[in-house]
C-alpha cells in the first residue's frame, strides 16, 4: 500500500492506512452496477504520442488493429464494432461475417486504412472490449482523499483529462493515454506506457475507471512498477484531490468492488417481518432420529439461520475471488497443557481463503455445520471494511 | 489419554483396494454422518471439553483410519543413505510423482536390465504405431533405459531400486528425458517375508512425464511380470502424518514454507483454505508437542494438527476438522491426496520413501 502527499515527483511514501472519505464529493445514489456495454458518448479525442504519426498507416499501427480486433470473439464482432462507431454504418454493412476470423481482420484493416485509423482509434476499441471483458483484469482500488480544510470543487470532466495527460506526457516523453466517458460520471482511461526513449507499448496497458462522484478509481494491475506512483499522481492531481492510496481490496469483479465500496451493498439487518425463509441448502442427510433430538436441532438450525442472516444480509453478496490474512499472533495453548507457553514470538501465518463466489461460500459454512454462527468478525466485516488483505497482531 | 485401538477398519480398506485398484478414501466416506452433530454438544469441543467429551471425539475422527503403527521412527540419515550419491539421485528432488503401489515382479532379474531396455523399446514403438499413443508430433525415435539405483533402500534386505527412462533420440548424443519412472523398496519387511524367492518386490512406483506413457509402461510391466500397478492415493490421516513426521525433521535452514490445503464441502461454491505458518513456527509447535526421542506417535501428530485447528478456529470460527485436507507442504516434501509427491530435501530422502512404502505395501495387502 502507498499513500501520496504533495505536489509532483515527490517519492512514494509507504504504510498508509485507509483514510475514511472526507464527504467532499456527495456520492450519488448509484443504481444497479454497469454491466454490458457502455452505450454513453464516444470518446474523448486524447493526445497522440508525442512522435511521429505519419498519414499511412505503418506497420506498428496495422499490427495493433490486428491483434486488437482477434482478441474480439466473433460472436461479440458486430455489437462490438458498433458500440466503437468508428466505422460508419455502410462500412459496417459491406462486412462479411460468415468468412473465416483472419479474412475479416484482413477487411477491417482496409477500412481502418480507409478511414485513416490513429492510434487513439483503436486505443478506443480497445477500450470498449475490455469493457465488456472487465473479469480478464484483477482490479485495485484507490482511495483519494482532501486535506482537512480543503473545498469541493466543481469536477470539470475535461480539464480532469487534460490534466491527467499532461502529467503523464510531462513525466514519460512517451504514453498513449485515451478516454472513453461511461454512465453514472464514470470515466474509462486506457495508458500505454513507453519511456524517455522506448515508444509505448500497446500491448500492456492499464486500464483505469475514475467515478468522479466519489473519491475512487479502479486501476488494473499492472506488472509495471513504475506505473502505480505515476497514475496516481495523475489522478490525484488532476481530479483536486491531495492524497491517494491503495485499498487493502481486489477483485476481477469490477461491479462487485464498486458495490462495496460505494457501499450499495447492504448489510444492516433487514427487516425480519419477512416470512420468506432462506433456502434450505440440501446437505443429502438423513435424519432419522429421536424427536427431541430432531427438535433440539431445529432450534439450533433456526438460530444459525437467523444470525447468518444478521450478519451477511438477505441481498446477494458482491463476488470476490479471496481474501487473505497475514497473522502475527500467539498461540493461546491453554486448553493443551501449556503448549508453546513460554514462547514469547507470535506464530507467523498466512491464510487464504480462495472460491469462485468467497462471500457466498462464508456464508453458507455456519448453516452446513462447519463454522460456528456469528462467523468470525475478520471474514464477516470483508464488505463493510472493503478489504480483503488483512494483517492481524495481538492487541 | 489413551487412544482406542482401531483395527475395525482395516478390513474395509482392503476390501475397498481390492475393487478394481480405486482406492476409496474412507475418510470421505464415513464424513456425512459425524458432521451433523458438529453444532450441537460437540462443538465445545474447542472450548473446555470434558475427557469423555474428547475421547468420543478422538473415536469419531478416528473410525474411518487404518490399523497402521501408532508410532513411528521421526526420519534420520539412514547409514545407507551416506553410500547414495547425492548427485546421481539429484534428478529426484524437485519433481512432481504420480505414486503407485505395485505387487511384487514375478521372475524379474537384474542381469536382464539390457534385455528389458530392448524389449519395452519395442513395446513403445509398436504400441505407438498402432495409434493408442496420445502425443501429438511426437516421433517415434525413442530409447528405453533401465539402471539400478544404488543405495536406494532402507535395509540390506530391500531389493535394489531401478530406474526406466524414455528418451528421444536426437542427433545429439545426449536425448532429452520424455519420461522416467523408478521402482524401490525402502523398510519393506512385512512384504519381503511373505514372498517367495520368485518374486522381487518393489512395492513403490514413482512416475513422472506423460500419463499415456505410464500407461504403456505399465501395461508391458504388468504382462511381462505378472503384477499390479494401482494408483496411491493419500487420504488425510496420512496427511497429517507426513506433515507431523516431515516438520519434527531438524533441518539448518529452511527453503521452504510449511504449508495445508484444505477443500471445503460447502455449495453451491467451492471453497479453498490454504494455511501457511512458518516453517521455523511449525518446528517450534511441534517441539512443544514432542516429548519421545526418535519416534512421532499417534497422539502428538492429533495434537499437533489440533493446535493448528485450534489457532485456525480462534481467529475465524471455523473448523477445519470439518473439512478435506488434501494437501501438506513442508521443506522436506509435500504430498497431495491424489498421490502426487515432491521430495525437497535430500537428507530425508530415504524417511519419506520409507512411509510412501509402508503405504504402498498395505495397499497391495
Amino acid at each position: 500500500m502507498s499513500s501520496y502527499e504533495g505536489p509532483y515527483l515527490s517519492p512514494p511514501v509507504r504504510g498508509g492506512q485507509c483514510k475514511v472519505p472526507l464527504g467532499g464529493r456527495s456520492l450519488q445514489t448509484a443504481g444497479h452496477a454497469i454491466g454490458g456495454f457502455e452505450g454513453a458518448s464516444a470518446g474523448t479525442a486524447a493526445e497522440e504520442t508525442a512522435g511521429d504519426m505519419g498519414r499511412e498507416m505503418d506497420e506498428t499501427l496495422a499490427e495493433f488493429i490486428r491483434r486488437t480486433i482477434l482478441k474480439i470473439p466473433m460472436a461479440e464482432m458486430m455489437t462490438i464494432l458498433k458500440t466503437w462507431g468508428f466505422l460508419s454504418e455502410n462500412q459496417l454493412r459491406s462486412l462479411n461475417f460468415k468468412q473465416r476470423k483472419e479474412s475479416l481482420v484482413q477487411d477491417l484493416l482496409l477500412l481502418c486504412e480507409e478511414n485513416r485509423a490513429s492510434i487513439n482509434d483503436v486505443a478506443l476499441l480497445d477500450i470498449v472490449y475490455i469493457q465488456v471483458h472487465r473479469h480478464q483484469k484483477m482490479w485495485d482500488v484507490f482511495h483519494m482523499s482532501k486535506g482537512p480544510d480543503e473545498d469541493v470543487d466543481i469536477f470539470d470532466v475535461e480539464e480532469f483529462k487534460s490534466l491527467f495527460k499532461k502529467i503523464l506526457h510531462r513525466a514519460l516523453k512517451n504514453v498513449t493515454v485515451s478516454f472513453r466517458d461511461a454512465k453514472e460520471n464514470a470515466v474509462w482511461i486506457r495508458i500505454a506506457w513507453g519511456t524517455q526513449h522506448k515508444k509505448p507499448n500497446q500491448y500492456q496497458p492499464t486500464y483505469v475507471v475514475y467515478h468522479s462522484q466519489t473519491p475512487f478509481a479502479f486501476a488494473s494491475s499492472s506488472r509495471l512498477k513504475s506505473a502505480k506512483p505515476l497514475l496516481g499522481q495523475a489522478l490525484t492531481i488532476a481530479s483536486k484531490y491531495h492524497q491517494i492510496v491503495q485499498m487493502d481490496l481486489r477483485s476481477r469483479h469490477l461491479d462487485s468492488l464498486k458495490a462495496i465500496v460505494f457501499k450499495q451493498f447492504n448489510q444492516a439487518f433487514e427487516n425480519h417481518n419477512s416470512t420468506t425463509p432462506l433456502q434450505e441448502k440440501s446437505l443429502g442427510l438423513d435424519i432419522n432420529m429421536d424427536s427431541r433430538i430432531i427438535h433440539e436441532n431445529t432450534i439450533e438450525k433456526e438460530r444459525v439461520r437467523r444470525v447468518t442472516q444478521e450478519t451477511f444480509g438477505i441481498c446477494p453478496q458482491p463476488q470476490l475471488e479471496f481474501a487473505q490474512y497475514k497473522l502475527e499472533t500467539k498461540f493461546k495453548g491453554d486448553l493443551y497443557g501449556g503448549i508453546l507457553a513460554e514462547r514469547e514470538e507470535p506464530l507467523r501465518c498466512l491464510i487464504k481463503f480462495s472460491s469462485p463466489h468467497l462471500l457466498e461460500a462464508l456464508k453458507s459454512l455456519a448453516p452446513a455445520g462447519i463454522a460456528d454462527a456469528p462467523l468470525s468478525p475478520l471474514l464477516t466485516c470483508i464488505p463493510n471494511k472493503a478489504m480483503n488483505y488483512f494483517k492481524i497482531r495481538d492487541k | 489419554m489413551l487412544i482406542p485401538s482401531r483395527t475395525e477398519t482395516g478390513s474395509a480398506r482392503v476390501r475397498a483396494a481390492k475393487l478394481g485398484g480405486q482406492t476409496m478414501d474412507p475418510y470421505n466416506a464415513s464424513e456425512s454422518t459425524p458432521r451433523q452433530s458438529a453444532t450441537s454438544g460437540l462443538k465445545d469441543y474447542f472450548i473446555g471439553a470434558t475427557p469423555l467429551q474428547r475421547r468420543l471425539e478422538s473415536v469419531r475422527k478416528q473410525v474411518s483410519v487404518l490399523p497402521t503403527p501408532s508410532r513411528r521412527k521421526i526420519p534420520q540419515c539412514s547409514q545407507l543413505q551416506e553410500d547414495v550419491d547425492p548427485q546421481k539421485v539429484a534428478f529426484l528432488l524437485h519433481k512432481q510423482w504420480t505414486l503407485y503401489s505395485l505387487t511384487p515382479l514375478y521372475k524379474f532379474s537384474y542381469t536382464n536390465l539390457k534385455e528389458y531396455s530392448r524389449l519395452l523399446s519395442a513395446f513403445i514403438a509398436a504400441e505407438k504405431q498402432k495409434g493408442l499413443a496420445v502425443e501429438v508430433g511426437e516421433d517415434f525415435n525413442i530409447k528405453v533405459i533401465f539402471s539400478t539405483l544404488l543405495g536406494m533402500k532402507g535395509t540390506q534386505r530391500d531389493p535394489e531400486a531401478f530406474l526406466v527412462q524414455i528418451l528421444s533420440k536426437s542427433q545429439n548424443r545426449e536425448g532429452k528425458v520424455l519420461w522416467t519412472g523408478w521402482f524401490c523398496c525402502i523398510f519393506g519387511d512385512s512384504l519381503l517375508e511373505t514372498v517367495s524367492e520368485d518374486f522381487t518386490c518393489l512395492p513403490l512406483f514413482l512416475a513422472n512425464g506423460a500419463e499415456s506413457n505410464t500407461a504403456i509402461i505399465g501395461t508391458w510391466f504388468q504382462k511381462t511380470f505378472d503384477c499390479y500397478f494401482s494408483p496411491l492415493a493419500i487420504n488425510a490421516f496420512n496427511l497429517s502424518w507426513m506433515a507431523a513426521m516431515w516438520t519434527a525433521c531438524k533441518m539448518d535452514h529452511y527453503m521452504a514454507t510449511t504449508e495445508f490445503f484444505w477443500s471445503v464441502p460447502c455449495s453451491p461454491q467451492s471453497l479453498d483454505i490454504s494455511y501457511a505458518i512458518h516453517p521455523e513456527d511449525a518446528k517450534a509447535l511441534w517441539d512443544s508437542v514432542h516429548k519421545t526421542p526418535g519416534e512421532v506417535t499417534q497422539e502428538e501428530v492429533d495434537l499437533f494438527m489440533d493446535c493448528l485447528y485450534s489457532h485456525f478456529h480462534r481467529h475465524f470460527k471455523i473448523h477445519l476438522s470439518a473439512t478435506r485436507l488434501i494437501r501438506v507442504s513442508t521443506p522436506v516434501a509435500s504430498a497431495h491426496t491424489n498421490g502426487k509427491i515432491k521430495i525437497l530435501c535430500h537428507k530425508y530422502l530415504i524417511g519419506v520413501l520409507a512411509y510412501l512404502t509402508e503405504l504402498a505395501i498395505f495397499q497391495i495387502e
